[in-house]
């Protein structure tokens, strides 16, 4: 059988826990900012948690952000021309 | 002899040769051995004098070598071979070819000592690395190269013209630290800042890196940019209008990247957000940031290769990168899912990967210097960079939803370039001090401290846990084929538009001109017909008793007016 780690993680379970690990790993990382006060460049990150809730709150912010930007900026895949890189099938195919 | 030949001659000399090599290992293996040969080359020549020619009167330098220069001299020529290494299955002459040419020049502009030879490096880098796009050989791909062509070749003509008048000014063609206070000097920034795809001058980037080959774009993402990055390094280092232009670099590509469907445009997005981090550096100019920006170069080259090398993996396995068509490969590509990982943790700087040790320098040298806004910036594109390049790529392209398609691993050889592209990743996460040491400036910076460990891993950490929540609620954006519209839409729809409307506005008023003209003449030659035409006032014909008559009533006349 070939080298697959991935495989391990499709037995029922494994990948939930896998998830539990990481949420664990989340609070952890929540609870640590409660002992002492790191080194800063700016005040901003001395806040509690800056990097947690920026982090979290910047990642949402991409998201929605791109929604918007597709919203208004997308376009179907021959808009500029029908024969564009953008909708055409690699040519070729050497190693399918 | 050797020793002191300069670097880019071995590429340039390699290439010539590899011409007449029979197509095939032989061909295949020559074309990897030359950066092997240039590297070792590099560290063992003797060029304390530099490599000096005259040419008219001006003495040019082939080979200036010094810390910075040699920083980029090294990654290139392990980007050369890495590249040409994940290219060995090609079976042709025109890539193998050009992969060397393009960076031999690429390495001949870094070492140039002067401002001409800059120059004439510069376009042979444009004009070499255009062929890795032809080389798709589709109707698409050959406009996509004309475009890339011209854009490239605008930036070597506004530099010559900012060179030519930099030398009527000051009489030195000396590549040195030049201050933006000059038309020339402008110039030469301008020209520069195209190659770096400065905001407004970037779309020649996601154009044309998505339209080369499979192997044409894991060898174009290497040298082009970083070329003018290390430019912009040598030349303008410290130029607070640089940490602006960095800091809009970081942030705009993000939003692009998550919404576009090819992921090598993903990917082309993303570099565009990674040369942001390193202009920033340059404009903060000190020590510490300068030294991130060559680190941040070095590493970038590195993970960006290796995202690009297993997304043309899976796309030479199952004709596709689109993320809309992928999902689920780890079943048959773990190996090239584990790389595509490692870059993806690279580039996204987790701790013990490149990343980590490379953009905190830079983060570092803009909060010491009290640039809290950018600070701000380039945190949130930290944010930025998980989003896209570290989750989105990985994750569509092996995991999320099955595809249906069972393609076999990648080829050998690719294999293996990948594999050795992630042993340095990894390498030089876990041992920074080696990277440091060739840095153009003494490094004094340790990157794995409690404090930079834990805020690092709370920002990645969080921004997968909003990924994960959003995911859940079904708010990340739906991968459909689609593209979205971007600067290029000015000079690929509007402008077009405008010259046809300008163009069919000018044929209707020669048109109506015409017209106009046409029966204005049309009457003209009427009158003249009826005054000098066979039935004409003017050229009746009379007979002679009429004649006379005529004569005798003038004589009359005349007689008249003569006796009265």
């Amino acid at each position: 059988m070939k080298f697959n780690p991935f495989l391990f993680f499709e037995k029922r379970g494994r990948l939930r826990a896998v998830l539990i690990a990481f949420i664990f790993l989340c609070v952890c990382l929540f609870a640590v900012d409660f002992f002492g006060k790191r080194y800063v460049y700016f005040e901003i990150e001395g806040v509690y948690n800056f990097y947690s809730i920026y982090g979290f709150i910047m990642f949402s912010i991409i998201i929605f952000g791109s929604r918007l930007l597709r919203f208004f900026l997308g376009r179907p895949e021959n808009f500029y021309d029908k024969k564009a890189v953008d909708s055409e099938e690699y040519p070729g195919l050497e190693g399918k | 002899m050797l020793a002191t030949l300069p670097l880019p001659f071995y590429f340039l000399i390699g290439g010539l040769l590899s011409i007449f090599m029979p197509k095939g290992v032989i061909k295949s293996s020559f074309v990897c051995l030359v950066p092997i040969l240039a590297f070792i080359a590099l560290l063992n020549g003797t060029w304390e004098e530099g490599f000096k020619v005259q040419f008219l009167d001006l003495e040019l330098n082939f080979m200036r070598v010094d810390k910075l220069s040699t920083v980029f001299g090294i990654i290139f020529c392990i980007a050369a071979f890495l590249g040409n290494v994940f290219a060995f299955h090609l079976r042709e002459s025109t890539q193998p070819f050009v992969a060397l040419i393009y960076a031999g020049a690429a390495i001949g502009a870094v070492f140039a000592g002067d401002l001409i030879t800059l120059f004439v490096y510069w376009e042979l880098t444009a004009i070499s690395s255009v062929f890795l796009i032809w080389a798709r050989k589709t109707e698409g791909a050959y406009h996509s190269g004309m475009r890339y062509l011209i854009i490239q070749v605008l930036s070597g003509v506004v530099l010559l013209f900012g060179v030519a008048l930099f030398y009527f000014e000051t009489g030195s063609i000396s590549f040195v630290k030049m201050q933006l206070d000059s038309l020339a000097t402008a110039l030469i920034f301008i020209a520069f800042g195209i190659k770096c795809a400065f905001p407004f001058m970037h779309n020649w980037l996601q154009d044309s890196y998505p339209s080369a080959t499979i192997t044409g774009t894991v060898i174009l993402s290497a040298f082009t940019t970083k070329l003018a990055v290390y430019a912009l390094a040598r030349g303008f280092p410290g130029t607070e209008l640089l940490i602006y232009i960095g800091a809009a670099m970081t942030v705009f590509p993000i939003f692009f990247a998550e919404v576009e469907n090819d992921l090598r445009k993903v990917l082309a997005y993303s570099l565009n957000n990674q040369l942001g981090f390193m202009v920033v550096g340059i404009g903060v100019g000190t020590e510490l940031a300068l030294n991130g920006t060559a680190a941040h170069a070095f590493s970038h080259i590195l993970y960006k290769a290796l995202l690009f090398m297993s997304v043309g993996a899976v796309l030479f396995r199952t004709g596709t990168s689109r993320a809309s068509e992928l999902g689920g490969l780890y079943r048959t590509m773990p190996l090239t899912a584990i790389f595509c990982l490692i870059g993806a943790a690279s580039i996204s700087a987790f701790p013990l990967f490149s990343g980590f040790v490379s953009k905190s320098l830079i983060m570092s040298g803009a909060g010491k210097e009290h640039y809290q806004f950018i600070w701000l910036i380039l945190v949130f594109a930290s944010a930025g960079v998980l989003s896209h390049s570290g989750i989105k790529v990985p994750y569509f392209t092996f995991f999320h939803h099955d595809s249906g398609k069972r393609p076999n691993e990648a080829p050998t050889h690719m294999l293996l370039a990948m594999g050795f592209t992630a042993i340095l990743c990894i390498y030089i996460g876990i041992f920074p001090n080696n990277l440091y040491a060739i840095m153009p400036y003494q490094v004094k910076y340790e990157p794995y401290t409690f404090e930079h460990i834990l805020t690092q891993l709370q920002l990645l950490c969080f921004a997968i846990l909003a990924f994960y929540i959003l995911s859940k609620l079904k708010q990340l954006p739906s991968e459909t084929r689609s593209i979205n519209l971007d600067f290029d839409w000015t000079y690929r729809k509007l402008l077009p538009s405008i010259v046809s409307k300008l163009l069919s506005i000018i044929a209707s008023i020669e048109q109506k001109g015409l017209r106009g003209f046409n029966k204005s003449s049309r009457l003209f030659v009427e009158k003249v017909y009826q005054v000098s035409g066979p039935e004409g006032f003017m050229t009746r014909i009379l007979t002679s008793g009429t004649m006379v008559l005529f004569i005798a009533i003038v004589l009359l006349i005349v007689l008249g007016i003569i006796l009265f």
